[in-house]
């Protein structure tokens, strides 16, 4: 799945675009506001009490 | 005898009829969930991020002692926002008594002491009537 793929999916699951966070990301991501996704990306590290190397080691880790 | 040029005997007569069972069409109503995400808590420190569900709804915190209520909420930007609810104390009922001032228990005062005079007074106009009626009967008696 391309990102492309991966956001028209994302665009066609209703329940996910009433979910403000998502929208709000999905617009930034439109817009191509790259410190606004940044910026959600921290917030929701911080809330979660984990740090984004740490999540993006865990992705990038996994897909690699 | 009459002549109906369009009359057909045969006709059927077609009445709307009332059928109690019209066709069921399908209304989809859209599923409200109207329960409230939350549970109780010990401390506000023990709520986790994942406590909070992702779908912009609140989810409500209370307190097990009863002594705060938290509503919680995911923003768009990624943080979450906490709404403090504090129990309102019940305001103390003032302790109502009729002798809690000087000046309620002197008006108290007066009323009795004028209460007293009064009966005094009627006591001073039955004694002599009754002093003359036991006279009466003490002359009777002897």
């Amino acid at each position: 799945m391309n990102p492309n793929q991966l956001l028209n999916s994302i665009l066609s699951n209703s329940s996910l675009m009433q979910n403000p966070m998502a929208k709000n990301t999905l617009e930034m991501y439109r817009r191509g506001d790259i410190d606004g996704l940044k910026r959600i990306a921290e917030n929701l590290c911080k809330e979660r009490g984990v740090s984004v190397d740490s999540v993006a080691q865990n992705i990038f880790g996994k897909t690699k | 005898m009459n002549y109906y040029p369009n009359y057909n005997p045969y006709q059927q007569i077609i009445t709307p009829q009332y059928n109690p069972y019209p066709s069921a069409q399908p209304i989809q109503q859209p599923i409200q969930n109207n329960s409230i995400a939350g549970r109780m808590v010990d401390d506000f420190a023990n709520i986790v991020a994942n406590d909070v569900p992702m779908d912009g709804s609140a989810a409500v915190f209370v307190k097990r002692d009863m002594t705060e209520i938290q509503a919680k909420r995911w923003n768009p930007d990624g943080t979450i926002s906490t709404v403090r609810f504090e129990p309102q104390k019940q305001a103390e009922i003032p302790k109502t008594s009729i002798l809690s001032s000087d000046e309620e228990k002197s008006v108290f005062d007066t009323y009795f002491a004028r209460l007293n005079e009064r009966l005094d007074h009627l006591e001073g106009m039955i004694a002599p009537q009754k002093s003359v009626r036991q006279k009466k009967e003490n002359e009777n008696e002897s």
